[in-house]
């Protein structure tokens, strides 16, 4: 984009119609010290910059625009918007469609944010943009990428909606663990058949009313959410601990076994440190009928 | 009333069989090399793209893991994509081009078998057309089976596998298979012939196509795979073991197989974005040794145990182990554990080649007793 010429000015307005963008683009955009950025629209300069404080006659660099675009083209370039969040460039450009009407108008300003001009692309930033406010805001704050953005996006509308507003405001999860938990409530919500079914299954509220700290409701959360979504894993490994109890071993021996159930067996550990405990290794062909049963148990025939 | 709106050969197929199968249908083509790619596999569904065989087309099953126990059946890919639309078909996240292509050069393709199985005389292969695609699902327009069923007629060490969600069988009804084809469906509980199964034949259809192959002396294949957990799931498999029973006569089944619900982890998304109305990635599901997802074991098994209750009963053998005798259907898991051959059927093959072996000892045993009985030496045992 073209620099048309340098001028200093005082106290420039922004242009009427930048407002709106200003609004989510206003904190991620670099704070120039020494100079502004400006654009003359109609025979009158607006200021592209978004800081606070303008000296006297500051310096402004005034720039060449588009005016089918409304100067959008220069807002983008004086605010360095390939370096932009996802989430800002997903809001921007859904607040350009807005204002432009017209799909092909906004594919022109993407690659001005480093996208590729892609209609594909754009309905992916436009579904972006719709996530509820919390949520985007979390976005934001986590620096969420646009990879991260859309796997969110998939989800229905209507529970985003209800994460955000019942969810997302009492934990503070990491992005990783915000998807997984996005993942394993819808899961359980289709499941359930409804999100009333979901919160009297889950009790979000005991949560929240018996936890003030963030990561202990979180770790309460995917503790219940788990035995929830894996309610076949959850009942026989129950069972596998119940049996183990039975057996009563030492303290120098303990059972391991794959707790998603996929491999059968149990690994038998003996940890021993002392002659005593090598006299207690023959416990193990006292206990033989028992450790029959636990094997026993791992055919899954009885229930 | 044809599946395919668009069809492209390639100059080097055009005087091909398959080109004048087509002319036969009535189907209209244009003659153009270099097809443009088509990124969506549905994007290709309804295209027909007639290529030359290119590179090795006979593979093994892709689906080998040493912690599931595989047949190991062998692949020719003469067909890739396919006019259905399941929603747990792995094509939506494995094809680079969604065009529907097949093979022209059906010579070609035969040679390769022949090369093969002629390597190793003393072996039996079975050969499934399957892979990338259904074996019948554009057997109107192309023909491409009756040409391979003739074909694998005069190979005396190899059988081939046409499975299908289709009631496309009238085409072959007529062929001199001699019992070198075994037709083979996959078949569901009829809820999720209905909901996951789109545009497939309808499940009385299909054991209607199934009766009619039966009564046209083929051996045929029945694979209840993949086996999906819903409410009520008990009954309709139930009800689909006892049709499919009825609707064959058990001495021409030549194997019958189970197998449950399992995609690699990326489908879960692929399946919510291409079917939202589809509920079948919510059941409780495990990453399995193979990195698959699948039912943790005890609800596989449960499925398993009642599914083979009723066809014990339906079939009239209590002992359903395909190591137990060559009297009856082969019977097997698709991509299962040791220990779940072990716990349902009391014992289990030793190796993937020994299932292999077994698949020849019944087929030598039932069918061909004019071949000499498998040496299990010959299958690497």
């Amino acid at each position: 984009m073209n620099i048309k010429s340098l001028q200093h000015c005082s106290s420039l307005t922004f242009f009427p119609k930048h407002q709106p963008y200003f609004e989510f683009i206003r904190s991620d955009v670099t704070s120039h010290s020494s100079f502004g950025y400006a654009f003359s629209y109609d025979n009158q300069l607006y200021c592209l910059t978004p800081f606070d404080n303008q000296g006297d006659s500051f310096p402004y660099l005034i720039l060449d625009y588009t005016k089918q675009y409304l100067g959008l083209d220069a807002l983008l370039v004086s605010c360095s918007a390939t370096c932009w969040q996802a989430v800002v460039k997903a809001q921007f450009l859904a607040q350009a469609y807005q204002d432009l009407g017209d799909r092909k108008h906004v594919l022109y300003l993407m690659p001005l944010m480093g996208l590729v001009a892609k209609q594909t692309v754009l309905s992916e930033y436009l579904k972006m943009a719709s996530l509820p406010s919390l949520l985007l805001d979390y976005a934001y704050r986590k620096k969420v990428s646009s990879k991260q953005l859309l796997q969110m996006v998939r989800f229905d509308l209507s529970f985003l909606t209800w994460f955000d507003s019942d969810v997302l405001p009492y934990i503070d999860p990491s992005c990783s663990v915000l998807l997984d938990l996005c993942e394993s409530l819808h899961d359980c919500y289709q499941r359930l058949g409804g999100i009333h079914l979901l919160v009297e299954s889950l009790q979000f509220d005991s949560i929240w009313e018996s936890y003030s700290d963030l990561n202990k409701r979180l770790s309460i959360l995917r503790d219940r959410l788990f035995k929830q979504r894996y309610p076949t894993q959850t009942y026989f490994n129950q069972r596998m601990k119940d049996q183990i109890k039975v057996l009563d071993l030492p303290d120098f021996m303990s059972i391991d076994w794959d707790k998603t159930l996929e491999n059968k067996g149990f690994f038998l550990n003996v940890h021993v440190s002392r002659l005593d405990d090598l006299q207690g290794l023959s416990l193990l062909s006292d206990k033989q009928s028992l450790f029959e049963t636990l094997l026993q148990e791992m055919t899954y025939d009885s229930d | 009333m044809t599946q395919i709106k668009q069809a492209m050969v390639d100059s080097s197929q055009v005087d091909s069989e398959l080109i004048s199968a087509l002319n036969e249908a009535g189907i209209e083509y244009v003659v153009q090399d270099d097809v443009d790619t088509q990124k969506h596999y549905r994007a290709g569904k309804k295209n027909l793209v007639v290529v030359d065989k290119k590179g090795d087309a006979l593979d093994t099953c892709a689906t080998i893991s040493d912690k599931y126990i595989c047949c190991n059946v062998k692949v020719l890919k003469s067909v890739s994509n396919c006019p259905y639309d399941c929603s747990y078909c792995f094509l939506q996240n494995y094809l680079n081009d969604g065009n529907t292509k097949m093979v022209g050069n059906d010579k070609a393709l035969i040679d390769e078998v022949k090369e093969t199985c002629f390597k190793e005389p003393n072996r039996i292969f079975r050969i499934g057309t399957w892979e990338l695609g259904d074996s019948l699902a554009l057997e109107r327009e192309t023909g491409q089976a009756q040409r391979l069923i003739n074909a694998f007629r005069d190979i005396p060490n190899a059988v081939l596998e046409l499975k299908t969600k289709s009631d496309i069988v009238d085409p072959i009804l007529a062929c001199d298979h001699q019992q070198k084809t075994v037709v083979s469906w996959s078949l569901n509980a009829n809820t999720i012939v209905e909901k996951q199964e789109h545009k497939t034949a309808r499940l009385q259809e299909r054991l209607q196509a199934l009766k009619k192959v039966t009564d046209a002396g083929y051996l045929v294949g029945l694979h209840l795979d993949p086996m999906i957990y819903f409410e009520g799931w008990e009954t309709d498999y139930e009800s689909l073991v006892r049709q499919m029973i009825e609707s064959t006569c058990s001495s021409q089944i030549a194997w019958i197989s189970l197998g449950s619900l399992r995609f690699n982890p990326e489908m879960k998304k692929k399946i919510e974005m291409n079917f939202p109305a589809s509920d079948i990635t919510y059941t409780e599901m495990i990453r399995g040794d193979d990195g698959k997802m699948r039912y943790p074991k005890p609800l596989r098994m449960r499925m398993y145990r009642h599914v083979m209750d009723v066809l014990s009963a339906a079939l009239g053998y209590d002992d359903l182990s395909p190591q137990t005798g060559f009297d009856k259907p082969l019977f097997y898991f698709c991509m299962e554990r040791w220990d779940v051959w072990h716990d349902l059927l009391g014992s289990s093959p030793t190796s993937i080649q020994d299932l292999d072996y077994l698949f020849a000892k019944s087929l030598q045993a039932r069918f061909f007793t004019d071949l000499p009985v498998p040496n299990p030496i010959d299958y690497g045992v």
